[in-house]
């Protein structure tokens, strides 16, 4: 097996990013309230965003790290997170949660306490983006909110999901500068009645190359500097080395497969530092953007492969150094981790159609296999035309564990984008971000608004639309459980009610993006991202090539079997009147637990290839898909659906009483569109067939996980196996599919002795975290998961 | 026309290529002291099993047909698929051989020529297992001789090159100089075959607990690693394509 290893200077810097404690870093939030103080009311909105990111820039703390080659950080240095007070103005108590809660904690410094009490609260306490959401989106949709029947991304983060295209290889920003100058030249101020608009937007946006520029040509200086004072030769010629990169990029195109990395890793800073978008930001087909240089600097002899890997570790490490913004809350409880969620795409097809996979693919999946970070997330794209050694590598790295890569079918996610609306040449640049998100990488803003609880949905289906939780009045009152005569009857109450909740999102969503595209545009972003400049909108504003709103579907197992057990013993055998079934749930199968042992047992399950519950999935999934897709959304684009959680699985479960598949109040439901947890009982091939009855290419993305021991999986059969398993799955067209290879017994170990397994890392969902930062609810459900046996 | 049933495993990886589904049938003339599946060894209707019509099983085995792919496919084992009613065995592998599925059938060898014969046109490889070329130990541990086993085996091999020989090692049984009589066996009856070797394991005393049964033997261990590469090498030697495991 092959065994990829790391320089000194790389294990050096991956132990650095491993071991510092992450924490807070008020110096962004004191930069842009300064700026806001400097420019508000004499510029325009998109101007004076583009002025703070601008100060920033000019005065935010430099860093290069000891060895470190690709250089810098959000923070001060490796696992600073800064605040985003416009959007969130956390107050006092919620710093002293941060410092001191048990997971995805946030060290903060004594000082800054009295910082944001003197300096950023009296600012923005009124005026951050949460407090004008929840002073404008509706009352109902403020009580769904609290009582967890969806989630809402953009409380906390900005609008996000959107990936970096092969532009800022092929520009630099003085090239940017000059295309926003070509097109403030053809505004028309007799035709274009938005040309003044256009005009402040286009503004914004030089002023945002210039504080990309300012940073790279501060960081040119830094790195001079540092060489100096440099007693090593060896260093002092790679400081030297970095100086000169920075003098290239990020002002000019890079040069080489060094500047290009560093280029990126410019703008990554500058997307992130901008605003906090969802999921980061992401390089999309990496391989492909960098094989250019790969060959060119390879074929000029100042380039070989160990360095080249080398390069990538470095970037790999850079990913890793930076946490998710500090999230609190309900946001918190859905995405509760330090993984920001960059993933990065290798292999699939080229634009032309033609195989993707170039040797960079493999150097980078030789670094992942090395580095085994949690940051960036990680995946393959299989296409028809991937070659098998490449499938057989990436499994090989897949089956040590820890989740990493994941799997993506090129030609579904082609077809999905397509059936979205892009264009061949899009789709096919296209790719997954986040955790499985389709997008048209470089041309298309991809917001997700947030999950959508449809087990709870089902509870107050039988509840005359009453929330017993919160003790409201939340649904349509299409009457209770017992007074549906037969079964057409339940589930056209539950499709009603999915839509009169849907609804209620969409319109909370339509006023929280009008929101953002006027108060939060985001100029830098706008930048790199493809037609922007020539519309002379903004990113938030719908400037985009493509603009699309996603909401995300949560339990589709969970609500299958439910809806199975009782069309089974209820509808079919009469084994049980509803109005008992009822008070059995309600009871929470308290001193029944005989029935629970039984909808556990007898009813058909999703997951196990028999039509009696996929048919149901189907039938719920197609009324989720199509009330909500192609509702037109704020910024000109239209809603459609993903099938993915997150951690949201176990905050939705907490929120639910228990429920007729036999799951207890307050336990997960499933994630993504995997069975529930342990009801797939026919093997990995059952659980594949069943998940593909969904239809796929209606979404914008499903997350499948399936969990190995490892003899399942091991040697030569073994891999030949999960390649058959991903081409199979892959020719019904599912979407994607990620192995966890570790067996019950050691993750038991390591829950009760997390000392001895702080290295252990396991596929969440759609990404990997460190077992010892995940809560003890997540920790169970993973242990609960059906392992595939042979 | 009836045969009954014990289990269909999906996502079977270790007998024949690829992904398989392998089908269990209920009853064996043998009875091995060592078997893991000795539920299937009593022809009677007991404990779980299942009843299919040859077109429901041939239907049942073919839905995981799209992770087949070029070398998987579908199993038949057990107990001994050709001591089965033989009609119904025929039929349902006609309608299997419908399908286009690759089909493997794991055999003792124990059963008349005339049942190889008439499943022939469908099996595409045979899995033919030997446990002792000495005949007096192949009784004692099996309760059946060996001759016919031996004999079907010659001819087998004469009509079709889709022989693969399975061997459990049984560890104080015939993994020392009664593994040498086998190899010799071997090369008179079906020479260069693919051999897999496959070591005794534990795992079958659950189930002989389960059934409420026990072996006329139990004294069998599991071979080494370093002993089961010895006996690879010797196959390898003697001109076969041998590997650890199916």
């Amino acid at each position: 097996m092959t065994q990829i290893t790391m320089s000194p200077r790389v294990e050096a810097l991956r132990t650095q990013s491993e071991s510092t404690i992450p924490r807070l870093s008020l110096e962004r939030a004191l930069l842009v309230t300064q700026a806001y103080e400097e420019y508000e009311g004499q510029v325009s909105l998109p101007e004076l965003r583009a002025y703070a990111l601008l100060n920033v820039m000019k005065h935010k703390e430099l860093c290069i790290n000891p060895g470190e080659l690709i250089v810098g950080e959000k923070g001060d240095g490796p696992q600073t997170a800064p605040t985003f007070p416009e959007l969130i103005c956390h107050s006092i108590e919620d710093m002293r949660v941060m410092d001191v809660r048990e997971l995805i904690s946030f060290k903060v410094d004594a000082g800054d306490f009295a910082v944001q009490e003197e300096r950023i609260q009296p600012f923005w306490e009124k005026r951050c983006m949460r407090k004008k959401i929840m002073e404008a989106v509706s009352p109902e949709w403020k009580d769904c909110y609290a009582a967890g029947l969806f989630t809402e991304f953009l409380e906390q983060r900005g609008p996000g999901h959107t990936v970096g295209s092969e532009i800022i290889y092929q520009n630099g920003f003085l090239d940017f500068k000059k295309r926003i100058a070509d097109a403030m030249a053809v505004l028309d101020y007799a035709a274009d009645l938005d040309a003044q608009a256009k005009m402040e937007q286009l503004r914004a946006m030089d002023i945002a190359c210039d504080a990309i520029i300012t940073l790279g040509e501060r960081y040119a200086a830094y790195a001079h500097k540092m060489a100096d004072a440099e007693k090593d030769p060896v260093r002092a010629a790679e400081l030297r080395q970095i100086a000169e990169n920075c003098t290239v990029v990020p002002a000019h195109r890079p040069q080489t497969y060094w500047q290009a990395i560093q280029m990126y890793w410019f703008v990554h800073i500058c997307v992130t530092t901008e605003l906090n978008p969802w999921d980061a930001y992401s390089p999309g087909r990496l391989d492909q953007h960098l094989l250019p240089f790969y060959e060119k600097d390879t074929d000029d002899g100042i380039l070989d492969d160990p360095k080249a890997l080398e390069l990538l570790q470095c970037l790999w490490v850079k990913f890793n150094n930076q946490p998710a913004p500090p999230k609190v809350g309900v946001t918190l409880k859905e995405s509760s981790t330090y993984t920001d969620f960059a993933n990065i795409n290798t292999g699939g097809i080229k634009p032309d159609g033609s195989d993707g996979v170039n040797p960079v693919s493999f150097l980078i999946l030789d670094c992942m296999d090395s580095m085994r970070l949690l940051q960036p997330s990680s995946n393959v794209q299989i296409s028809k035309k991937t070659p098998p050694h490449f499938v057989k590598r990436a499994l090989e790295v897949s089956r040590k564990g820890w989740g990493q890569p994941a799997f993506y079918n090129t030609d579904a996610i082609v077809q999905e984008l397509l059936n979205a609306g892009k264009t061949i040449d899009d789709a096919r640049r296209g790719g997954a971000s986040g955790c499985v998100e389709t997008g048209a990488f470089g041309s298309e803003a991809y917001i997700l608004t947030g999950y959508f609880n449809l087990p709870k949905i089902l509870e107050l289906t039988f509840n005359n639309g009453f929330d017993k939780v919160s003790g409201k009045q939340l649904g349509l009152k299409l009457g209770y459980a017992k007074d549906f005569a037969d079964w057409p009857q339940l589930m056209a109450a539950y499709k009603k009610q999915i839509a009169h909740f849907a609804d209620i999102k969409i319109k909370g969503s339509n006023v929280i993006e009008s929101l953002y595209a006027r108060y939060m545009p985001v100029p830098f972003l706008s930048v790199v991202t493809h037609d922007c400049i020539t519309n002379g909108m903004d990113y938030n504003a719908g400037g985009a090539r493509y603009n699309t709103s996603y909401i995300q579907g949560v339990g589709i197992g969970t609500v299958s079997d439910s809806l199975a057990a009782i069309k089974h013993l209820v509808f079919d055998k009469k084994d049980i009147a509803m109005e008992e079934l009822m008070a059995v749930l309600d009871a929470d199968f308290e001193g029944r637990e005989d029935l629970r042992e039984e909808l556990l047992n007898e009813p058909p399950k999703y997951g196990n290839d028999d039509d009696y519950a996929d048919d149901l999935m189907y039938e719920v999934f197609l009324a989720f898909h199509d009330y909500v897709t192609d509702r037109p959304n704020a910024r000109g684009g239209t809603y459609r659906i993903n099938m993915l959680p997150t951690t949201c699985h176990v905050y939705f479960g907490e929120v639910c009483g228990a429920s007729a598949n036999g799951r207890r109040a307050g336990k997960p439901v499933s994630e993504g569109i995997s069975p529930t947890q342990g009801a797939d009982i026919n093997g990995p091939t059952a659980a594949m067939l069943s998940a593909a009855k969904m239809d796929h290419l209606r979404t914008g993305g499903t997350l499948l996980n399936l969990k190995f021991t490892p003899p399942t999986v091991a040697g030569e059969k073994g891999l030949d196996a999960m390649a058959g398993l991903v081409r199979a799955y892959f020719a019904m067209d599912g979407h994607h599919v990620q192995f966890n290879v570790v067996d019950r017994a050691t993750l038991i170990a390591a829950q009760q002795n997390p000392e001895e397994y702080k290295d252990l890392i396991v596929r969440v969902a759609g990404y990997s975290d460190h077992f010892r930062n995940l809560s003890k609810a997540l920790q169970d459900e993973i242990i609960d998961r059906t392992e595939q046996p042979v | 026309m009836s045969v009954l049933i014990t289990n269909i495993q999906r996502y079977a990886i270790h007998n024949g290529g690829g992904i398989r589904t392998t089908v269990f049938f209920k009853g064996c003339p043998l009875a091995c002291s060592w078997c893991h599946n000795p539920e299937t060894q009593s022809f009677k209707a007991e404990g779980e099993v299942f009843n299919y019509t040859p077109r429901q099983l041939a239907k049942l085995v073919m839905r995981d047909q799209i992770f087949f792919g070029e070398q998987g496919g579908v199993t038949l084992s057990g107990g001994e698929p050709l001591a089965q009613d033989m009609g119904y065995m025929t039929e349902f592998l006609r309608i299997l051989k419908q399908s286009g599925a690759h089909i493997a059938c794991d055999t003792c060898g124990d059963v008349p020529w005339d049942n190889f014969a008439a499943v022939l046109p469908y099996v595409d490889l045979f899995l033919y297992d030997i446990k002792a070329a000495t005949e007096e130990l192949h009784v004692e541990y099996t309760g059946r001789s060996n001759v016919r086993i031996i004999d079907n085996l010659g001819k087998l091999a004469q009509h079709t090159a889709q022989v693969w020989l399975r061997i459990p090692v049984i560890g104080g049984y015939n993994d020392g100089e009664e593994m040498t009589a086998i190899i010799d066996l071997a090369k008179k009856a079906a020479p260069g075959r693919k051999i897999s070797l496959l070591p005794y394991h534990t795992m079958g005393k659950d189930k002989w607990d389960k059934i409420d049964k026990s072996p006329r033997h139990v004294d069998f261990y599991t071979p080494g690693t370093e002993a089961m590469a010895k006996i690879a090498m010797d196959w390898k030697r003697a001109g076969f394509e041998a590997e650890i495991g199916g």
